[in-house]
């Protein structure tokens, strides 16, 4: 223990340590409930603006539901495919009620099955009728003629002609009276042609 | 800082709603480490062990003397671990509060001295620190003291009287 120190100087200077202490104490919780004072006044403040807030989200929400329910009523764009699909696949399938039987009465007979003819049994085509020989019948009618008067009843006969057959028969009778020359060789580029025209239809025949 | 924290202390020993534990915690925090900067911190931390143990308090003693108990256990754990790091760093010239707040020259003679008193407590021993505090600047018997820190009633008397000189010498070192 320190000399220079009285027992009452002790009590003294912890009486002033006791009043710092307490006054700091003090100042300490005036300014804490200041501060909650303040927080308190800003409460107000802050609730306010909180509802405000609310409000708004609150209108923002309504107004999106409303639109989404005007939107399901009225839909702008059509309805897409996959929805029709979705919507086909949900609804239940018709109901298909079961025909109704003929009535059949009751006879002794048995009903009569009326079957295909088959290719075997058709009845045999009747032999086509003679050709006629075309090619001689015309050669008689070109026997007298010059080479000139064939090629143009020839070329005459052709046009009157009622199948390619006939026209190759006619430029094959005129093509004997005809000498080697032009005439010949229309002649000959008229019975090919004619020639070609009855094989075409030979096939499709066939 | 858990001020706003309205947690009910349902145990039917506790009389007290915890806004009301939170504001007694403070002020117990307070006498012991005065309006220093880690003031909110300690509290928050005797908070938090009251808050995982107040299952246990089985009501034997005051809840106000459990609550002190806790505080002077965070302030002796802060003092002893912490305070010796701190002090390291830490400048002791600039005053803890703004300027701005010190608006008198009476305030400002007021925020001497509470400066002077909380250097001249830093040091102190931490024990010698817990008894003088509770003792003789907030007036607690000993008996209570020797309650709260867990001691023997002749050690916080002992304590007591070796502070008290040591805490006037070093006011009036400071003051010279």
């Amino acid at each position: 223990m320190s000399r220079e120190i009285s027992e009452a100087e002790v009590d003294r200077v912890l009486a002033g340590a006791r009043a710092t202490w307490k006054a700091g104490i003090a100042a300490d919780e005036a300014t804490r409930q200041a501060s909650e004072r303040g927080l308190a006044e800003m409460m107000p403040q802050r609730r306010a603006l909180m509802s405000l807030g609310a409000l708004a989200f609150a209108a923002v929400a309504a107004m999106i539901l409303l639109a989404r329910r005007h939107e399901t009523a009225h839909p702008i764009l059509p309805e897409p495919p996959a929805a029709y699909e979705e919507r086909a696949a949900a609804a239940p399938p018709p109901v298909v009620e079961p025909a109704a039987e003929p009535a059949v009465e009751p006879s002794a007979e048995p009903p009569r099955v009326v079957r295909a003819p088959s290719k075997s049994a058709l009845p045999p085509l009747p032999p086509p009728p003679p050709a006629r020989d075309d090619r001689a019948h015309y050669r008689r009618a070109f026997a007298d003629r010059s080479p000139e008067e064939v090629f143009r009843s020839a070329t005459d006969l052709a046009r009157a002609a009622s199948s390619a057959a006939e026209r190759a028969a006619i430029w094959d009778a005129a093509l004997e009276r005809m000498p080697q020359g032009p005439l010949r060789a229309h002649a000959a580029t008229e019975r090919a042609r004619a020639a070609a025209r009855t094989l075409r239809h030979r096939k499709t025949d066939l | 800082m858990v001020t706003t924290a309205t947690r009910p202390l349902t145990a039917a020993v506790i009389p007290l709603a915890w806004p009301e534990v939170v504001s007694l915690v403070r002020r117990q925090m307070r006498s012991f480490v005065g309006g220093s900067r880690d003031l909110d911190d300690l509290t928050q931390s005797a908070l938090e062990r009251i808050y995982r143990s107040v299952d246990r308090f089985e009501g034997r003693s005051e809840f106000a003397t459990y609550t002190y108990r806790v505080c002077s256990r965070v302030a002796l754990n802060h003092w002893r671990w912490y305070k010796r790091w701190l002090r390291r760093f830490e400048s002791h010239d600039e005053p803890p509060e703004r300027a701005s707040e010190i608006e008198t020259e009476a305030a400002l003679l007021e925020q001497e001295r509470r400066l002077r008193l909380e250097r001249a407590l830093d040091r102190l021993a931490p024990m010698k620190r817990a008894v003088l505090t509770l003792c003789e600047l907030e007036e607690l018997p000993a008996s209570h003291a020797a309650e709260i820190l867990g001691c023997p009633e002749a050690t916080i008397r002992s304590r007591l009287r070796q502070a008290r000189i040591e805490l006037a010498r070093h006011l009036q070192e400071s003051s010279s």
